[in-house]
């Protein structure tokens, strides 16, 4: 027969107040979020929520809200160790809610009856249970796991290395606090449930065995009476720690448990952060879960020891609306944004807040000199950098002239600017006005193809001109068309060469194998080292860095790059170029240059600046 | 003779700064976030450089230098022209002091904004 009430004891109370806590805030802020989205946004909503994405959205929770598996493709002892809390967690709850409606027969019930579920039901008796894997087998294996994984963090916490991260992120007090909880939650979960099982002779083969050794310890007779005392206590602490981390947990980094999921969703259907739906951006804040997966691969992390500058740190600030100057501390060159487990856009986020800061610029380009009347095939935008690095323009006209091209030097005086600086300082409204008058001027001018030096000009035409009927291109993939199309030749030399992938070349506009493919046209052999590309130090994104932390960047870089002992540094930048020259002992060329030596058969080495400042020195010693 | 000869020169007023009344809490407050801004010698290679100076009348060391000296800061239309700025950052490339002039632009951009908000943009 059915019990007409539920089984109840005053300690479940902690836990139903810390859930519904917890169950109201989100709530709250889902309403928040929602509310808070452009109209754009909302009809995206509106649009996909009934079609197929909505299975997608949940099949990417299941696989990486709760199998993680992003993390385990970048290092597989961490995504063990969020897989398993996170999974194993999970687990317990689905099992232990199965369980309770089994054994109940009741559907509806109050949350805690399943949470507290082995407290008003013991289970099977020990040791029969642990060779039946029914549900009380099954929830011991899941709480064995999510404590394998609780260890892990703890093994983390203190000695990250372990788990390959040289470093850990570094927590606020709350956080401290709702960490604690996270991790007295478990074994505390584990003894009560032994002490019970114990208590009662019943338990599989992780709480049974301990629920038995409890209980022999404490008397030698097989008694099984002296446990009862500690069931209770036990319980109200379980149900206490947990009514810590949940009322903790909203203001920590353990808000992303919710918070991801919903940002699954709503990037499913479309929607990006942007500055017209600050509800989006607020959720990508909580949806970060400060793993520190990103703050080794932040070269900032070893030029500015010390600073909390990364991403999660950044994320964390604009979440708890601190007015720092943190925003400014980052050189967007968006290696964080690529491992990002979470997938949240880091790169942008930092660009809006420096909107925030700094005002609109009104800046204006005027006139061209330089054009004429004349239509040609090819532009030639050599960019604000490529006009500091000269030998790049002319061994590009050298390459134009030798291919027979027909083409004309856009900013031969170097008066045109692509907008992109404005935009990574935050000004978007400035680059857009630049934008409109350049793109106005590429499609007056008749040609079909735009080739550019610089891969931040680059990047910037392909992601936010709208160019119809022309073709933007490197000039790294220019010059390997003109090969691939017989119209110049290069030899291959010798010399040992290293590629340095700029930035906004390979991660930001996913220009990657053409450079790659030119090295080995140029260069016997290839000794680029096989990392995810790093940042030169010369960042545009970072105006807020002194020349100190910028040669730091770049020495740390270059020395990652010529671990191999190469004879040269190849890039494809002039930003980089310019930025490595003054501090590597290795020439840096440009391909431009490096092809250009080639087609004139010249020597095909250039001097490094400090071979030109000792022999300036010996010539003025004689 | 009485008045001024023509001896085939000019004297220009005297450009003695009027300590008294002079206002440098903007090269403060600047020198206070962007510290290796002493470290300029006003050499003018951040101009000479400059697209945006090509273009319009925007000098970017005779801004900071006016801020240093804290001259005509209220009259001179300073952080109107900056907003032509297209932080670029050209300027800082060519430092010789490899001072964060990108930054110290934005930095001047934000501290007058009051003033832009005044005058018409150029």
């Amino acid at each position: 027969m059915q019990k007409l009430f539920h089984p109840f004891d005053p300690f479940v109370l902690l836990f139903t107040i810390g859930f519904s806590f917890v169950g109201i805030f989100f709530l709250y802020k889902l309403i928040r979020w929602i509310e808070r989205l452009s109209d754009k946004d909302t009809e995206l909503l509106n649009n996909s929520i009934f079609t197929v994405k909505t299975w997608q959205a949940l099949k990417e929770v299941i696989w990486e809200s709760l199998l993680h598996r992003k993390i385990f493709g970048i290092n597989k002892r961490l995504g063990y160790m969020h897989m398993s809390l996170a999974f194993g967690w999970f687990m317990l709850i689905l099992i232990g809610n199965v369980e309770s409606i089994y054994y109940s027969g009741r559907f509806f019930k109050p949350i805690y009856i399943s949470v507290f579920w082995r407290f008003f039901d013991p289970g099977p008796s020990f040791p029969q249970a642990v060779y039946q894997p029914g549900f009380a087998f099954w929830m011991d294996f899941f709480l064995l796991l999510v404590l394998s994984g609780l260890a892990l963090a703890i093994i983390k916490r203190f000695r990250s290395v372990w788990l390959g991260l040289k470093q850990t992120t570094r927590q606020r007090p709350v956080d401290r606090l709702a960490l604690t909880a996270l991790w007295l939650i478990f074994p505390i979960r584990l003894l009560a449930e032994s002490a019970t099982c114990g208590a009662n002779g019943t338990g599989s083969f992780l709480t049974g065995t301990l629920g038995h050794l409890m209980s022999s310890a404490l008397s030698p007779e097989p008694s099984f009476l002296s446990l009862e005392p500690f069931v209770l206590p036990l319980w109200w602490a379980y149900s206490s720690v947990l009514l810590l981390f949940f009322v903790t947990l909203p203001f920590t980094r353990y808000a992303h448990i919710p918070s991801e999921a919903v940002l699954i969703f709503l990037r499913k259907y479309g929607i990006r952060v942007s500055r017209e739906s600050p509800g989006y951006t607020d959720l990508s804040t909580y949806s970060c879960s400060s793993c520190g997966v990103c703050i080794d691969p932040c070269q900032l992390s070893d030029a500015l020891p010390g600073r909390q500058v990364q991403s999660n740190y950044f994320v964390k600030s604009i979440r708890h609306h601190e007015h720092t100057d943190i925003q400014w501390d980052c050189m967007q060159c968006s290696r964080c944004e690529k491992v990002c487990p979470v997938g949240l856009e880091l790169m942008t986020m930092r660009q809006l807040s420096r909107t925030d800061m700094a005002m609109g610029s009104k800046s204006t380009i005027i006139g061209h000199p330089g054009r004429n009347g004349q239509a040609h095939r090819i532009l030639y935008f050599a960019g604000c950098m490529t006009h500091l690095t000269p030998s790049i323009i002319r061994s590009m006209s050298q390459i134009f002239d030798q291919a027979g091209s027909s083409w004309q030097f856009y900013d031969p005086d170097g008066l045109a600017c692509c907008g992109r600086p404005l935009k990574l300082a935050g000004q978007s409204e400035g680059a857009n006005r630049i934008k409109e008058q350049l793109q106005a001027d590429f499609l007056a001018s008749g040609a079909e193809l735009l080739v550019t030096s610089c891969p931040i000009c680059y990047r910037m035409f392909n992601e936010d001109y709208i160019l119809p009927g022309m073709k933007v291109l490197h000039h790294t993939q220019y010059i390997l068309e003109l090969i691939e199309w017989k119209r110049i030749r290069v030899d291959q030399n010798k010399l040992t060469a290293a590629y340095h992938e700029p930035c906004e070349l390979g991660r930001g506009s996913g220009v990657i194998s053409e450079p790659r493919e030119l090295m080995s046209k140029l260069y016997q052999k290839d000794t680029t080292p096989d990392i995810e590309g790093l940042c030169c130090g010369g960042s545009l994104g970072a105006p807020g860095l002194d020349l100190v932390t910028r040669r730091a960047v770049a020495r740390g870089a270059l020395g990652e790059l010529t671990s191999g002992k190469p004879d040269v540094l190849i890039t494809a930048c002039p930003l980089c170029k310019k930025t490595f020259g003054p501090v590597s002992e290795i020439p840096v060329m440009d391909f431009a240059e490096a092809v250009a030596r080639s087609l004139t058969g010249g020597s095909v080495l250039p001097e490094t600046s400090k071979s030109l400042k000792t022999r300036h020195k010996q010539q003025v010693a004689v | 003779m009485a008045g001024k000869k023509n001896f085939g020169f000019e004297r220009h007023a005297g450009r003695q700064i009027d300590l008294d009344h002079a206002d440098n809490s903007l090269a403060t407050e600047l020198a206070e976030v962007v510290s290796a801004w002493s470290a300029c010698i006003s050499c003018g290679s951040c101009a000479a450089t400059c697209p945006a100076g090509q273009n319009v009348g925007f000098n970017f060391r005779r801004l900071h230098y006016k801020i240093k000296l804290s001259l005509e800061v209220e009259t001179d239309n300073y952080p109107s022209l900056l907003t032509s700025c297209l932080l670029c950052g050209k300027c800082q490339l060519v430092c010789p002091r490899g001072i964060p002039t990108r930054y110290l632009s934005i930095q001047i951009m934000q501290k007058t904004k009051h003033y832009a908000e005044v005058i018409p943009p150029v």
